[in-house]
């Protein structure tokens, strides 16, 4: 077999086996290990004999022997530890055991919902839960991890350290969920990929092949949550919006790195087959009647990415669903881009109007002052207009944003001039 | 005859190949197609999209319900398939051969019906 098949089924594999081997032995760095060692295991013998057919359950069958004969020869075992290991053993059968496999698909779920809820436990911080996801779940080496996050691998090292601490205490505490707890897991692993997505989507920083790298990696996390909870209308949301999003990709970023706006973006690049993906996708979490802010965002996408043109775009209806977004997910960003889509189809006074209350709480946010420019500028208001422009260039624009600002600053000023004079 | 050849696989491993091993994967299809329309024995491919963009209708006592997700709940999932007008099944299975292994596994069976073809 190809080596880069046998890398493919690893990569496949990991997060369903560590998730397993956690149940069994509730320790991350263990199961980590067990996993690597049970990977060169089947490098050697699939080689040899061919892959198994299922794959996965031989690399757990294989790791959680492994396990079990560390627990046995570790003489001083804590009483947890002794259940631990009998819990274990009682899963070490044939991997084709019938009662083994029954006892995987009960608890399956709640295994990889499990080990994804650790790397992004409340307890860590925001950018700790994203460097556990991409090291433990993902299997991302320390130095695309520091590529990614743009540190030095030594850096990152430390920090995931840390984090593996800090998740190593809760891997022994985490039970199966009830109905209640397990429906805040899912909220906050899908908060967890929908900022790893943004993370990689933002092009504020590190190289484009591991931002897109982090992009892909989030659609499949987000594929993997919704393969194991199929009615979840969400996370049906955050998967479509994550593939209107990336489907752009490719006409985002212009020949010199530099972003391409939506509306100039030649949408002949864009990647119809995810944006297919997406709307049923949409349509699947419609029929649950119970929208929440990632399926609006979705849809609002769904319309963008639907458009042939961008002047075909249905602003009328993005402005329904901004409006919609505003009602669940009430915010100030929310209410900037209402406005722009509102300009559209209203015109510059009424979303000039939806700014006004914003004035304090996006006093920071240049792109508040870059929209405003622009209305003004529309109502013919242009020292209104060049003062938000200053305002813009005030709120640390990279350098190819402040170039751009700055001419719009000066033709506005020659336009305004003969009026002055 | 007609035969198909349904690809079943696990979702997820075929995308994660390295780049130059998925374009000889999609090769192996592309040659597969030329070769059959060639001999004028190609009737047809078709490749899905992932189950989770399944949903499954049936009935439960009595009321049709819709429910998410793909029907079987396995790991390896139908991926797509092909029809192919075959003399024997010998023919079919050579066909089969000639698709990419390991990434997947192929169901050679003969067609009994069809419309709209």
């Amino acid at each position: 077999m190809k080596p880069g098949l046998t890398e493919a089924i690893f990569a496949y594999s990991r997060p369903r086996a560590l998730a397993a081997l956690l149940r069994s032995f509730r320790d991350l760095d263990m199961a980590e290990d067990l996993f690597q060692h049970a990977c060169l295991r089947a490098a050697e013998r699939w080689a040899a004999d061919g892959t198994p057919r299922d794959p996965t359950a031989w690399l757990i069958h294989v790791a959680r022997n492994a396990g079990l004969d560390l627990v046995r020869k570790d003489r001083r075992l804590s009483f947890g530890d002794v259940e631990a290991a009998s819990d274990a053993s009682d899963l070490a059968g044939d991997p084709h055991d019938d009662a083994a496999e029954a006892l995987d698909r009960a608890e399956y779920k709640d295994d990889v919902l499990r080990l994804m809820f650790l790397c992004c436990h409340p307890d860590l911080k925001r950018q700790e839960q994203l460097i556990l996801a991409l090291r433990v779940i993902v299997g991302l080496s320390v130095g695309e991890i520091a590529r990614a996050f743009v540190v030095t691998p030594d850096t990152m090292q430390r920090r995931i350290s840390r984090a593996k601490t800090r998740a190593g205490t809760l891997a022994r505490v985490l039970e199966t969920p009830g109905l209640t707890e397990r429906a805040e897991r899912l909220n906050t692993v899908q908060t967890m990929i929908y900022l790893l997505f943004n993370e990689g989507y933002s092009a504020s920083r590190g190289d484009e092949q591991i931002r897109n790298a982090l992009c892909e990696e989030a659609i499949r996390l987000a594929r993997l949550l919704l393969s194991l909870f199929p009615g979840q209308a969400e996370t049906m949301g955050l998967l479509a919006l994550s593939l209107f999003q990336h489907a752009r990709s490719a006409a985002r970023i212009d020949a010199e790195g530099g972003l391409v706006s939506l509306e100039d973006q030649d949408r002949t690049r864009w990647d119809q087959a995810m944006i297919q993906e997406g709307r049923v996708l949409i349509e699947k979490a419609l029929r649950h009647g119970r929208p929440g802010p990632l399926q609006v965002q979705a849809a609002i996408a769904a319309v963008h990415c639907t458009a042939k043109r961008a002047a075909d775009t249905d602003w009328a209806e993005i402005a329904r669903l901004y409006l919609a977004l505003e009602a669940i997910a009430p915010s100030p960003v929310v209410r900037l881009n209402r406005a722009v889509a509102v300009s559209r189809v209203t015109g510059p006074a009424a979303a000039l109007d939806l700014l006004m209350p914003l004035a304090h709480d996006l006093a920071r946010y240049r792109p508040y002052h870059a929209v405003r420019a622009a209305l003004l500028e529309e109502t013919g208001a242009l020292k209104a207009a060049i003062k938000a422009l200053e305002a813009a260039l005030g709120c640390s624009p990279t350098s190819q944003e402040a170039d751009y600002l700055i001419a719009r600053i000066t033709l506005l000023r020659e336009k305004l001039a003969p009026s002055i004079a | 005859m007609l035969y198909s050849v349904l690809i079943f696989g696990v979702e997820g491993v075929a995308e994660r190949l390295p780049r130059e091993e998925h374009e000889a994967l999609l090769d192996m299809h592309r040659n597969l197609q030329a070769k059959l329309q060639a001999e004028g024995k190609y009737r047809g491919s078709v490749q899905l999209m992932p189950p989770s963009t399944a949903m499954t209708v049936g009935e439960k006592g009595g009321v049709v319900t819709v429910l998410d997700g793909p029907f079987a709940e396995s790991k390896e999932q139908i991926l797509g398939f092909y029809l192919i007008e075959c003399d024997t099944i010998d023919e079919a299975i050579e066909a089969a051969k000639a698709l990419p292994q390991g990434v997947a596994t192929m169901e050679v069976r003969l067609v009994s019906w069809t419309g709209g073809l």
